[in-house]
């Protein structure tokens, strides 16, 4: 090796170090900083030169916070698609993981105990699927399942550990965009549930409900605007969701009570008139149809 | 000379193992490690950040966490790596909102957790204070908030 090779040689090599250093751990679709580094189900945008950091509920909460609205089983309101090996993309895999997700939830709170073990084994199946497979191995989640299927509460215990392990494995094996992508199928079909409980029953706190989970659309839109890059479905699913956001926005009643769910004071319940109420119900069936054909 | 390039490499790759070995917070353990103080409330999400303790300047990292009416909470905080004392503050406003309203604030360090009961639902927004490093050394920790609820 000459001289001159030998100088260029140990440059390059030093050059790659410092690449390495600069981009591995962790480098990720924002400016890295280690206080960039979300959380499952959260993540961290800059504002004013300061980190904030969103943290969304799981969709069991949601779950139970309708059903304390008075939500009541519907028989065929859920996803009917019960082979998950219909959705090939992760993207489509994803979205009705969290679909699965709250259906599961609605049975386990209505004492559906077939239909939430039907869901329980598709969202084991499409888990797998998506590489997770070892989450289930090593909670016994499934067998756990069917040894409480007439336990409500221990049914919901059984979901809040495995909603731990499926966090915390997303995060550390950097699939953070998994989770975003759930949530918002998860979130999704909550509304849709409600929505069609609605139509049947009229039940006023049911409306508010759904007035008042609209109102986390924009930080569910900004967790996933931060993982754009990590799955090419999630753009479209940001255009869809900023969609019926501005639906929302642009109802005389929501603009009326200056309530824009960009505030600080979010969770304001707001009161739609009946129309708005049908357009709103429409578009969410709408996206939620085009997510579980997708 | 080949000999010389040889051991760079090796220690450039165990530097950059090592930087990514202290870097990265490892959700799984430190969830465990504070999933029991989550007791008897229901687990419900975490948020978990990377901070560096910088020796030059102390800074502010605020986490948005969303709360409804009707249910209760108890919220979990903890630390991983990090041997300064941190403190936090949660107000129901963010840091750019001048009227906002401190509604816990820790006191005495960061290990601790907050219990409470919304009136209305909303946005709460916990500023977790970090000083400078106590040593002058530029190093990596975790903050963790562990969220609970039952109805």
């Amino acid at each position: 090796m000459t001289h001159t090779i030998r100088i260029k040689a140990i440059g390059c090599l030093l050059v790659l170090a410092a690449s390495t250093l600069i981009f591995s751990c962790g480098g990720n679709d924002t400016k890295d900083t280690a206080a960039d580094k979300p959380s499952a189900d959260s993540a961290t945008q800059k504002t004013d030169d300061q980190d904030v950091s969103y943290n969304l509920p799981s969709p069991l909460q949601i779950a139970s916070l309708f059903k304390k609205s008075g939500l009541k089983y519907i028989d065929g309101v859920t996803n009917k698609q019960k082979d998950p090996t219909k959705y090939t993309s992760n993207f489509s895999k994803s979205l009705n993981l969290g679909i699965y997700g709250a259906d599961l939830a609605y049975c386990v709170l209505n004492k559906q105990s077939q239909e939430a073990m039907n869901y329980m084994k598709a969202s084991t199946q499409l888990s797998g699927s998506l590489g997770m497979t070892s989450i289930f191995e090593e909670g016994s989640f499934v067998k756990r399942f069917e040894n409480n299927i007439n336990n409500e509460d221990s049914l919901r215990n059984v979901i809040a550990e495995l909603q731990m392990a499926t966090d915390t494995y997303l995060e550390d094996n950097e699939q953070q965009q998994i989770s975003a992508i759930a949530f918002s199928g998860a979130w999704t079909e909550a509304m849709f549930i409600g929505s069609k409980v609605f139509e049947k029953s009229k039940e006023k706190s049911l409306n508010d409900k759904i007035s008042e989970q609209m109102t986390i659309l924009y930080k569910i839109i900004s967790v996933l605007k931060l993982r754009e890059a990590k799955d090419p479905g999630i753009p479209g699913l940001v255009k869809d969701l900023s969609g019926l956001l501005d639906v929302y926005n642009n109802f005389d009643s929501v603009k009326k009570s200056k309530t824009n769910a960009k505030d600080d004071d979010f969770g304001t319940v707001v009161g739609l008139s009946d129309q708005e109420t049908t357009e709103l119900i429409q578009k969410i069936s709408q996206l939620r149809d085009k997510f579980v054909n997708s | 000379m080949n000999r010389l390039l040889k051991n760079l490499s090796a220690v450039i790759l165990l530097v950059t193992l090592a930087n990514c070995t202290m870097a990265q917070c490892k959700a799984k353990q430190i969830v465990k490690d504070n999933k029991k103080a989550i007791d008897p409330y229901q687990y419900d999400s975490y948020a978990m950040n990377e901070v560096i303790i910088d020796p030059a300047k102390p800074q502010v990292i605020e986490v948005e966490f969303t709360a409804f009416a009707g249910q209760k909470y108890k919220l979990v905080f903890g630390t991983s790596s990090i041997s300064e004392d941190m403190k936090l503050n949660v107000y129901d406003k963010n840091q750019r909102n001048q009227k906002r309203k401190k509604v816990y604030d820790s006191e005495n360090g960061i290990e601790k957790h907050w219990v409470f009961e919304p009136s209305k639902s909303g946005t709460y927004y916990i500023d977790y204070e970090i000083p400078k490093s106590s040593d002058g050394q530029k190093k990596t920790g975790c903050v963790v908030m562990l969220i609970g609820y039952k109805e």
